[in-house]
């Protein structure tokens, strides 16, 4: 390969790049866990089916089901200060990117994870919540103290996929000015003209991370070996 | 005649058919009956391969069958001789009920698209369900699905059919139809039909020969006479009476 | 400049503008899943009948295919072409390199990867049938492949679709990224729009709707499909 490829200048920009990762990690570790409870609220809201906020969250839903990340990314990145800053709050500039950044991954996944739990929670046979109220539990003790704790564990591996996608999605952010491993690999190469070593550089190092988040879906799922009728949700087969 | 010679099968240690050896003449109706895990059905199976035995020989007429060292021309040969209904129909999803009865005659007999649907037909009504030769499984209920199966097996003109447990998966009031079926099937046509169930009336009642199966082995076989009224075995005794309150 | 925060006859001629763009996206979405399902299928015989070397190779795609994001697979594609031309051409890139359209690059780069992630559906679907198909077939006379091929392999695509289905509407939202390797789809023309007006909230907004527009109207073709598949349904394993 010569000069058209160097396995030399891949290496030596491996470890530059690495030293971003932590950026995504971030991005990703905040926006999921914050998802997961927004997530969980809004399944627990439409399982109730209460009135009008559950056709409201549908409609949100549907919303970020039908478009994409991108489109997202770039309506709350760019539309959402220009909003903020016409209602009259001047210094938007003092509130950083990945707030809003943030933002748009809890928005985007707290919509699919509110669909995994309801799913699962639907899943549970409706004899559980029964059981519940025979012995004198209020609603929320019920899905507090069974149902939750059981739809949790049905939705692992599911959420697990997730949190991996969400991971993926943090490879555009750089568009909207945050400084990680993709704005790095794209700087370096403007100089470089090595833009495939670099880019192949950040593929392992995804990849790398999705295996260890796989790895960690299956120690969180197979420590929590289910037992009773409700069933396992297995790994989905298409992107979501 | 279907004979089988020693047949031997394990599941991993667990040994299922331990020596088993019977003959089936033709044109007769043989009834297997037994406890769960006897090994009738695993037995059954393995005539037509599904679940190859380990060690033993099959003789169906002219054929001739060392298991262990059984050829794929051989285990063809066997299937298409035989044909099987099964306990859960196993209908071809994908294909109508006539659709279904032609399947085999197309591909496997080889025979042209007119006589296999002539053929076809005349079973379809056989089993009484000529007016619903355009259904698809997904549209018949569980009775109706399991006459056609009937129907598929008999229209390949097999030499012996192998019922497993027919109407164990049917609902109480679909059994009847089923069994009816059966005994027509093997009255008219004289077919040689191996039968596992546990309808002990049809037993009574249809069957030529009875073989009681226990724990791997034959423990005790003859005429529905012999076997059900005055079994020779203590544990054909003590299997039957679970029976005594309902058909017997 | 701007007299109110949204205007909303500024975003109906946003999105009558990148209405023009829909077939670009449309091309990129069909193209790439009816590459990807060829490629899929493929696969996912290979790694099912343990084709020799073909099927190591079809579960390393399948595994890192679907842990790979998709800008890095259109990347790559779009970087390592030119990479590859000037090994094979020994340091001439003839002129027609440049005439070659990006569209191309992300067509292949999105066919990538699709196609593991259909690998994946096929693999489930075939799984999926029902054991005792095979043996009805089997029992009947037929050798193992006429039974698949017309019992077991019908039956697969049936449940196939309302996957396929999923994996086009998302397919459709990832033509998105092609604008990042300079595609001029529905993404890159909102990028393109808003780079001259400024009017970032009307046209991603637009853009949000259409998007949105054409996916439903996808999904409620698959829908129709799956119901009008289901006869065809046996029952689960």
């Amino acid at each position: 390969m010569g000069n058209y490829f160097s396995p030399e200048y891949m290496a030596a920009s491996f470890p530059v790049l690495l030293s971003y990762v932590g950026v995504s990690v971030f991005l990703t570790v905040i926006s999921q866990s914050l998802a997961l409870v927004l997530g969980s609220c809004i399944a627990l809201v439409r399982v109730q089916r209460l009135r009008w906020i559950s056709n409201l969250f549908a409609a949100y839903i549907s919303f970020i089901r039908g478009t994409p990340f991108l489109v997202q990314l770039y309506l709350i990145c760019f539309g959402l200060p220009r909003i903020i800053k016409a209602l009259g709050a001047e210094d938007i500039r003092a509130l950083p990117v990945v707030a809003f950044v943030v933002l748009v991954m809890v928005l985007h996944s707290a919509a699919y994870m509110s669909e995994i739990m309801r799913g699962s929670l639907e899943s549970i046979d409706k004899g559980q919540l029964e059981a519940c109220y025979s012995i004198g539990m209020t609603t929320a003790e019920a899905y507090r103290r069974i149902l939750l704790p059981q739809a949790f564990r049905i939705a692992v591996p599911s959420l697990g996929n997730e949190v991996i996608s969400a991971l993926k999605s943090t490879s555009l952010v750089f568009n909207v000015g945050i400084v990680d491993m993709m704005s790095k690999a794209e700087l370096m190469g403007s100089y470089s003209y090595r833009s495939l070593e670099l880019y192949l550089d950040a593929g392992i190092i995804y990849v790398l991370l999705c295996f260890i988040l796989h790895g960690l879906t299956e120690l969180i799922s197979n420590r929590h070996r289910l037992s009773g009728n409700a069933e396992l949700v297995s790994e989905p087969a298409t992107e979501r | 005649m279907l004979a089988l010679k020693d047949i031997y099968k394990s599941f991993g240690t667990h040994e299922v058919l331990k020596g088993i050896s019977c003959t089936i003449p033709t044109g007769s109706v043989t009834v297997i009956i037994g406890p769960s895990g006897s090994g009738k059905t695993t037995l059954l199976r393995g005539i037509n391969f599904l679940e190859p035995a380990d060690k033993g020989t099959i003789i169906l007429d002219d054929l001739k069958v060392n298991v262990e060292k059984a050829v794929s021309e051989e285990i063809h040969r066997l299937r298409q001789e035989t044909a099987m209904v099964f306990q859960s129909y196993n209908l071809f999803a994908n294909k109508t009920a006539l659709e279904n009865i032609t399947e085999g005659l197309l591909i496997v007999k080889k025979m042209d698209k007119r006589q296999a649907l002539e053929k076809a037909r005349y079973y379809l009504n056989k089993v009484g369900l000529a007016d619903r030769e355009k259904a698809y499984p997904s549209q018949l209920s569980g009775g109706q699905q399991q006459r056609i199966g009937i129907a598929r097996a008999l229209a390949l003109d097999p030499k012996v059919v192998l019922f497993d447990e027919p109407t164990s998966a049917l609902d109480p009031e679909l059994v009847g139809e089923v069994l009816d079926t059966m005994k027509k099937a093997a009255e008219e046509e004289h077919r040689t039909m191996l039968v596992v169930t546990h309808e002990m009336a049809f037993a009574r009642d249809v069957a030529d020969h009875v073989i009681f199966m226990e724990g791997g082995y034959i423990v005790e076989e003859g005429s529905p006479k012999e076997v059900l009224y005055s079994p020779r075995e203590q544990r054909t005794k003590q299997f039957l009476a679970r029976f005594r309150s309902t058909a017997l | 400049m701007e007299d109110s925060i949204v205007d909303l006859t500024y975003a109906l001629e946003a999105f009558r503008y990148l209405l023009g763009f829909v077939p670009v996206t449309l091309a990129l979405a069909v193209g790439s899943m009816f590459l990807g399902s060829l490629l899929g299928l493929a696969v996912m015989f290979v790694r099912w009948r343990n084709v020799p070397i073909l099927g190591k190779l079809g579960t390393g795609y399948v595994v890192i295919g679907r842990a790979l994001p998709t800008l890095i697979i259109l990347y790559v594609v779009f970087f390592a072409f030119p990479v590859f031309l000037l090994y094979v051409n020994d340091g001439q890139v003839s002129e027609r390199f440049n005439a070659i359209p990006p569209f191309l690059f992300a067509l292949v780069g999105l066919t990538l990867h699709s196609g593991a992630y259909l690998a994946e559906v096929f693999r489930t679907a075939v799984q999926s049938v029902n054991k005792g198909q095979m043996e009805a077939a089997l029992a009947c006379g037929m050798t193992w492949s006429q039974g698949f091929r017309r019992i077991v392999l019908p039956q697969a695509a049936v449940l196939a679709v309302p996957l396929m289905g999923n994996q086009f509407l998302s397919l459709i939202k990832n033509t998105s990224i092609a604008f990042m390797i300079t595609v001029l789809e529905m993404f890159g023309a909102a990028n393109y729009l808003s780079s001259i007006s400024e009017r970032y909230i009307e046209i991603y907004l637009a853009l949000a709707a259409l998007y949105w527009l054409v996916g439903m109207f996808f999904e409620t073709l698959f829908r129709k499909l799956e119901v009008r598949l289901a006869v065809y349904k046996g029952s689960k394993v």
